[in-house]
């Protein structure tokens, strides 16, 4: 065996140790402190540690649909049936093909208006404005050309009437309290520019009462599962640094003029939920103006999980080109101390565990196979170290799920704990690779499509 | 290298260990908690009725309810109660004064989490308070040391179910002092609850504008603007003319003068009216929505003007107004004659006939 193959080897014995310690220790780290802060909230709430009044801040919902004929409706009558004193839904019809404004404008019986909006963001030209009259609720639906998730979004902002506003998908429905929570951190703090909630996977998923129900899709299953470690764990980890990169696109709530100011969402990219959250990041620093982005755990949105691997496959490509876009455009962060825990902790931690992981993992493959083929490889080890691996990630899925069914008093009956224990190893087991997997292959072609969504099947609520 | 890996991975296996049995461990705790509360909601419902027949001394309830888990009992069996028979449970408080002062002394000395729950009882079951000094108020002031936002909220509201001007002007004072926030939307709304005389309450408050941080003032303006009668329009009116107020402040006081019409008012306003840009520009915003409050010519004929201003929101603000007072056809030629565009897209919005587009959408 040359020196040249011991060398690889050793190196990469090293790397692959400290890599993998990292994470597990972030990973445990994130459960522990999400499972405290999850501890004390509702500890908080238990013993009237909060803020309830009937009237907090006017906000203004934005939602953006395209192509959305089949959900839309089920949403919007949602989000007008909302806990909440004084809020606009503005729905930005982005040059559907399909009868998304028409089911609108004839199931609200709106009318066309010539509505002054200040264009204080560009977006494609806004070609109707109608208006619901006579709801309690003011119900606006624009239509413009098709410019994207980004553009629509502006469009909104230009179109709102409130200093808050959220951005949600049009497939997504609010628990009736999201507004009242998601607010809590600005009535807290006057710094707070942007606030994100807890996004759950709603296909399938039902909520009886107390009583929470997984669904039989493994799929669907799967991501509920892997949903609730990413927020629930990370994210709660990471707000307690103000590091927080991502606020979900289904869920988040801004500041208005803070967004204007910072020239509001991008429309060259996948990612315009990411791009937004990492550009007040920076517009805040660069300007020194005092800020802070929250997350609240408590704010609940219901989203779609894509139930085929075609529609998750495409999903998750979305999300990693997005990813990557973001972390080039902004890598001047790196590293940076002007960008303090963000330029450094969790710009790595998305560079190191989230871009780069899925070519860690193939690398890992290729240094097990040439390992093998020189017969260094210690299989008793490897199965061992495997197995281990399977079942810390397992374990941690399973608290961070349990965690929030203790901590909310939901109730789970036997047989779906069970299955929820099961999907949590499938999930370290299968899930994972198939999202490597997809990760990987979704820079193919990418020159060609990189502005590209890719449509994901609808599906009406039963 | 083969060890140091070897320990690595027991340490890790360690970990799922530890974390599988604080899974189990925090499972039976819920549910021994849950028990546990039942058992003690059921016997404190019976105490407290004891202690109405005069059963059980009354101490004995009180000495219970140093335990934040049994006034989380307390409070659940209150909450019921005060909803059928409210006079029972005011006498309750009434009746055993020393007792409840001693238990708030008691919950100062817990953490910040206890006392701003008991806080929250004082607030949802206390009755008001029947003289302005009452050590009561004192204790809860006191509350405010190393407190959290939480029970800064929960101590206010208990000020202001008891009705003590003086200790809400007192922890106006400390926030102030302090430099903590406290959301103005909270204050002012919060003080709609207030128990007492809430005219004495803006008057005690409003002497300390010049003192005080912009966020609170303002927030006993909103406060005000919510209120029925004129009262402070001279006052208000008086401060926005001769002294030198933040901007926030001197925007809710034009604000003010929207809901609480008042002739004096009209000239300061129409004045506002007359520069756009700056600092001014952003009152004339204000000024151009409260003039929708008067109805004289000078007052249509600014707001007339306003609509071809280069500043977005005056004109829309001045449209809206002017579709709240509403224009008869000459005046919409007039505007329409001027030829500008963007003020006759404003006031085309603004007026209550909408051209309708034939052929689009479905209209009622």
């Amino acid at each position: 065996m040359s020196r040249a193959v011991t060398l690889i080897l050793d190196s990469a014995q090293w790397f692959f140790l400290f890599y993998l310690l990292f994470y597990a220790s972030y990973l445990l780290l994130s459960v522990v402190m999400g499972a405290w802060s999850l501890y004390r909230q509702e500890q908080r709430r238990e013993i009237k540690n909060e803020l309830k009044h009937q009237f907090y801040f006017p906000i203004s919902l934005l939602v953006p649909a395209y192509n959305e004929e089949v959900t839309i409706l089920d949403s919007v009558d949602s989000l007008l049936k909302l806990d909440y004193r004084l809020y606009e839904i503005i729905v930005v019809d982005d040059g559907s093909k399909d009868g998304t404004s028409q089911a609108l404008i004839q199931h609200f019986h709106m009318r066309r208006v010539d509505r002054p909006i200040r264009l204080t963001l560009p977006c494609k030209p806004i070609e109707a404005v109608y208006e619901a009259p006579g709801s309690r609720v003011s119900l606006t639906l624009i239509r413009k050309g098709n410019g994207g998730k980004g553009d629509a979004l502006n469009c909104g902002i230009n179109a709102a009437q409130y200093p808050y506003f959220i951005c949600m998908d049009a497939d997504s429905s609010l628990q009736p309290d999201a507004l009242e929570r998601i607010i809590q951190p600005v009535m807290e703090d006057s710094n707070v520019v942007a606030v994100g909630g807890l996004v759950r996977a709603a296909q399938g998923i039902r909520t009886e009462g107390r009583r929470e129900r997984l669904p039989l899709n493994p799929l669907a299953a799967m991501q509920i599962l892997e949903y609730e470690r990413s927020f629930l764990a990370s994210r709660i980890l990471l707000d307690g640094f103000n590091g927080n990169l991502i606020i979900s696109g289904a869920f988040g709530l801004f500041k208005k003029d803070v967004v204007v100011a910072a020239g509001g969402y991008a429309t060259d990219t996948l990612g315009e939920d990411m791009e937004l959250v990492v550009k007040l990041h920076v517009y805040c620093r660069n300007n020194q103006r005092p800020y802070a982005i929250r997350y609240e755990p408590n704010a609940v949105c219901w989203s779609q999980a894509p139930a085929s691997a075609g529609d998750l496959m495409k999903q998750r490509r979305r999300w990693h080109l997005g990813l990557f876009q973001c972390l080039v455009r902004y890598r001047f962060m790196f590293g940076s101390l002007r960008y303090g825990f963000v330029g450094t902790v969790s710009y790595l931690y998305y560079l190191l565990y989230e871009l780069l992981s899925p070519f860690i993992t193939v690398l890992g493959v290729g240094v097990t196979v040439l390992a093998a083929a020189v017969e260094r490889l210690n299989y008793p080890f490897m199965i061992k170290f495997y197995l281990l691996f399977v079942l810390y990630g397992a374990i941690l899925t399973i608290t961070a799920f349990f965690q929030r069914i203790y901590t909310q008093n939901l109730r789970i009956s036997r047989g779906d704990a069970a299955r929820a224990c099961l999907m949590c190893v499938f999930e370290s087991v299968f899930f994972r690779f198939l999202l490597d997997f997809v990760r990987i292959t979704a820079f193919i072609g990418y020159r060609k499509r990189k502005n590209k969504w890719g449509e994901i099947k609808r599906y009406q609520a039963p | 290298m083969n060890l140091f890996t070897q320990y690595v991975l027991y340490f890790y296996l360690f970990i799922c260990i530890v974390l599988l049995l604080y899974n189990v461990h925090y499972l039976n705790r819920i549910r021994r908690r849950a028990r546990g509360h039942a058992r003690r909601k059921r016997r404190w419902e019976l105490d407290v009725w004891a202690v109405d027949t005069g059963i059980v001394a009354p101490q004995k309830l009180f000495w219970y309810m140093r335990r934040t888990e049994n006034l989380l009992v307390f409070n659940e069996v209150m909450s019921v109660k005060i909803l059928t028979r409210p006079q029972e449970v005011h006498t309750f408080f009434l009746e055993h004064p020393a007792e409840f002062r001693a238990l708030a002394r008691e919950y100062g000395r817990k953490p910040a989490m206890e006392r701003a729950f008991f806080a929250y009882v004082v607030a949802s079951y206390h009755p008001p308070l029947a003289d302005e000094y009452d050590p009561l108020v004192e204790t809860l002031l006191g509350y405010l040391d190393s407190s959290t936002v939480y029970c800064r909220e929960n101590v206010l509201s208990a000020l202001y179910a008891l009705g003590s001007c003086q200790g809400v002007e007192h922890v106006y004072s400390i926030l102030n002092e302090w430099g903590w926030f406290h959301s103005p939307k909270l204050l002012s709304d919060g003080m709609m609850r207030f128990a007492g005389d809430k005219e004495t309450l803006v008057r005690r408050l409003w002497q300390h504008r010049r003192e005080w941080d912009e966020a609170l003032v303002t927030a006993v303006v909103q406060f005000a603007a919510m209120l029925p009668g004129d009262d402070f329009a001279p006052p208000f009116l008086n401060a926005l003319e001769r002294e030198k107020l933040p901007l926030e402040l001197r925007f809710s006081l034009v604000r003010y003068f929207q809901r609480h019409a008042c002739p004096q008012a009209e000239p300061m306003l129409l004045r506002l009216m007359e520069v756009h840009t700056g600092e001014q520009g952003q009152l004339a915003i204000a000024a151009a929505a409260s003039l929708s409050a008067y109805r004289s010519p000078a007052a249509r004929q600014a707001l007339k003007d306003a609509l071809h201003s280069r500043n977005w929101h005056i004109r829309y603000n001045a449209a809206a107004s002017l579709g709240r007072l509403g224009l008869d056809g000459d005046e919409v030629e007039e505007i329409r004659a001027s030829g500008d565009r963007y003020a006759m897209e404003m006031l085309d919005y603004a007026l209550p006939t909408q051209p309708v587009h034939a052929g689009e959408g479905a209209c009622v």
